[in-house]
């Protein structure tokens, strides 16, 4: 600025308008490049512009592409998930599929294993053929059954199997007819029998093997049933012996389902009571068949007695046929049955028997003993009083006398026996009336031995009463006891050695019962000791003319029914040096 | 054999005249007054009308046995009391007729073998305190 100032005061005006006609077209050019640089400035502006929209367009664009990306990757994100759980899934899978395929290749190697061993040790013979004719399978079973040799067994031939084995068979022809006919017809089934040359029967059954539906092969299997045709033939003809027996026996028989109350019966039970098939076979049922007499007391008897307390059903009564009306004596017998001890009866198991024939016997029997006893002890005890009477006339002869006294003698003897058949009878019937009571059984020895002691004194016998001091009452029936002791006193009396000796009647306590004995001296011949030992009618201690006794050989009979109508037992010991004892029970009450 | 200065009278009920002729003899020897009956029904009737001190009374009797007759008696008024023997053959097995004679309360039940005529006299007097 400095040059323009003195470019002005030394040259003046023109310098000055040169210059500022320089300057006027510097501004020109400037305000060219000013318009130019405005012009490139609105251009630049307007591009700045567009490259601004495209700016923005590109944000929205990125924006929405980062939008879209975030989804993808959340999307991607999730798939992956679902890819990790799929593929953990498939891991699962396939380990549970190899596992089974594990346990499946166990099972199989199993069911093989057992399959097999059920083969080997069934008693059934197993044969399994191909459609070749080829032998697949035979079990050592199978060999055994058909006596197989091992050259036949290994060539697997069927043909020669077959060739082999109908040389053993009943009817061979029938066999390989069956067999070819079966081969030509896979899917068919048989199960028929064969039997053997040598008595055995086989049970055949042959069945098609498949695979997928298809028949492939043929397995055959053959068991030996010879014994179970032996013994199903032994039960049928055991059963048709037990019918036969019903029959003969007039014996049926029952069994009566407790819960139900309805009871089964044989044939000859049906005969018995006279029912055809359609009969209500029920309590009720059974009670109606019952003579009316009878029903209360057998309707108590089956639910108080057998029922109630679980006794055996054992009782006679009488039954009113259902076809005909006719009365019949029958004896019923039966057991309950349990599973378990402590629990209820399930059924009841008898039999029923027709005794009427039996039951008239006993009544005519019953009626002979109360006639008999009236007819023949009658004129005996007029004959007794009688020469009683005689006895005391004061004027008789010491001969008179004499024959009187033996005449009485041989009436007391044969009063005796007429007694002793008549107890006899009594005890066979089986009705000994038993009438139990507490009796001092010291008073009750001491009263036999009483009236026993004129007989005991004229044999030179002195009876010693032994009783356990501890024995005061003993609950029995006074008669039949005092009865059996004097028998057994008497029969020491008149058949023990003879001479002077002592016979001992003794009483021991014991846990269940009291024990008595009536021992004496001298052995019984052991010749007829068994004899004795049964208790039997007509037995005498002595034999032929050896025979001292008067008995009438029914002493020890009538002992034995008395001891036992009173519940106990008698037997005896003898030998030579310890002499005889006769031991006899009385149950404790 | 007096009682209050009159006969203890026995009555025997019984068909078999050969035993009542025994017995008979035996009781009177014996000092007692002695009635005899051959079947149930007069032994019945001589018992309500003459009042024994005792009967001896057979089971087995034409036209009414001894039984009955014995069940009859046990109707009466008097008759409820009477000391009876059953003096009989028949032995005492049957049930039944124990259950009925245990009813009746016959002082005994004798079999007549079975006993002398002195044993049945003591057995009188024993229950008729004699003795």
């Amino acid at each position: 600025m400095c040059f323009s100032r003195t470019m002005k005061r030394k040259k003046g005006s023109f310098v000055l308008e040169k210059q500022i006609l320089k300057l006027k077209k510097l501004v020109a050019r400037k305000e060219q490049v000013i318009l130019r640089l405005i012009e490139k400035g609105k251009k630049l502006a307007l591009v700045a512009q567009k490259k601004e929209i495209a700016k923005l367009r590109l944000i929205k664009i990125a924006r929405r592409l980062a939008l879209v990306a975030r989804e993808k990757e959340s999307a991607r994100r999730k798939l992956e998930k679902i890819a990790w759980k799929i593929a953990l899934v498939a891991k699962k899978k396939e380990k549970r599929r190899r596992e089974l395929f594990k346990k499946n290749e166990e099972e199989a190697r199993r069911a093989a294993s057992l399959t097999e061993s059920i083969v080997e040790t069934s008693d059934s013979g197993f044969l399994v053929i191909d459609h070749k004719g080829k032998v697949l399978k035979a079990n050592r079973r199978f060999v055994r059954l058909w006596h197989i040799p091992n050259k036949i067994l290994v060539s697997r031939d069927d043909k020669k199997l077959l060739k082999f084995v109908q040389g053993q068979l009943v009817e061979p022809a029938l066999f390989m007819k069956k067999v070819k006919k079966l081969y030509e017809n896979p899917t068919v089934r048989i199960h028929d029998s064969i039997s053997f040359k040598d008595g055995r029967v086989f049970d055949r059954f042959s069945s098609p093997m498949c695979v997928s539906g298809k028949p492939v092969a043929r397995v055959w299997s053959f068991r030996d049933i010879t014994k179970r045709k032996k013994i199903e033939k032994e039960i049928q003809e055991q059963e048709s012996l037990l019918e036969n027996a019903q029959v003969i026996a007039n014996f049926g028989s029952y069994v009566l389902d407790i819960k139900s109350g309805y009871w089964t019966s044989s044939k000859v039970l049906d005969k018995i009571f006279g029912i055809g098939e359609k009969y209500s076979r029920s309590i009720m049922g059974w009670l109606k068949v019952i003579h009316p007499d009878d029903r209360k007391m057998m309707e108590d008897y089956f639910y108080k007695e057998v029922l109630g307390k679980g006794f055996n059903f054992d009782k006679e009564y009488r039954i009113v046929k259902q076809n005909n009306g006719v009365t019949l004596w029958v004896h019923g017998k039966g057991r309950l049955e349990y599973l378990d001890k402590k629990k209820k009866p399930v059924r009841m198991i008898g039999t029923i028997q027709d005794i009427t024939a039996g039951k008239e016997l006993e009544q005519a029997k019953n009626e002979f003993i109360f006639l008999a006893s009236h007819q023949l002890r009658t004129p005996l005890s007029g004959t007794k009083w009688v020469l009683e009477t005689m006895g005391e006339d004061k004027s008789l002869s010491q001969e008179q006398k004499e024959k009187i006294d033996k005449l009485t003698v041989s009436n007391e003897r044969l009063i005796h026996i007429v007694n002793k058949m008549l107890d006899v009878a009594r005890v066979d019937t089986g009705k000994v009336a038993v009438i139990k009571k507490w009796v001092k059984i010291k008073e009750l020895v001491d009263e036999v031995v009483d009236i026993l002691k004129i007989s005991s004194e004229s044999n030179k016998k002195t009876i010693k009463i032994n009783i356990a001091p501890g024995i005061k009452n003993i609950y029995c029936d006074p008669t039949l006891i005092s009865e059996a002791i004097k028998n057994l006193l008497d029969n020491a009396i008149n058949h023990s050695e003879s001479g002077s000796s002592s016979i001992t009647i003794s009483a021991q306590e014991k846990k269940d019962n009291f024990l008595f004995s009536v021992h004496s001296k001298g052995a019984i011949d052991p010749l007829i000791i068994g004899k004795i030992n049964k208790f039997e009618k007509f037995i005498h201690g002595c034999s032929g003319l050896n025979c001292r006794s008067i008995g009438s050989g029914l002493g020890l009979y009538i002992t034995r029914k008395l001891i036992e109508a009173n519940g106990g037992s008698i037997w005896l010991k003898s030998s030579v040096k310890s002499g005889t004892t006769f031991y006899f029970t009385i149950i404790k009450k | 054999m007096t009682k209050l200065n009159k006969k203890v009278l026995m009555l025997v009920v019984d068909d078999e005249k050969m035993l009542v002729e025994a017995i008979k003899e035996k009781l009177l020897s014996e000092g007692f007054g002695v009635l005899v009956a051959y079947d149930g029904e007069e032994g019945l009737s001589l018992a309500k009308s003459q009042h024994p001190d005792l009967i001896l009374l057979d089971l087995l009797m034409p036209k009414m046995d001894g039984m009955t007759m014995l069940k009859k008696l046990r109707e009466d008024t008097w008759g409820r009391g009477v000391p009876v023997i059953i003096l009989t053959n028949l032995s005492s097995a049957d049930e039944e007729r124990n259950k009925d004679i245990t009813k009746l309360e016959p002082t005994y039940y004798f079999i007549k073998v079975d006993k002398t005529m002195d044993e049945i006299v003591e057995k009188i007097k024993e229950r008729l305190n004699l003795l």
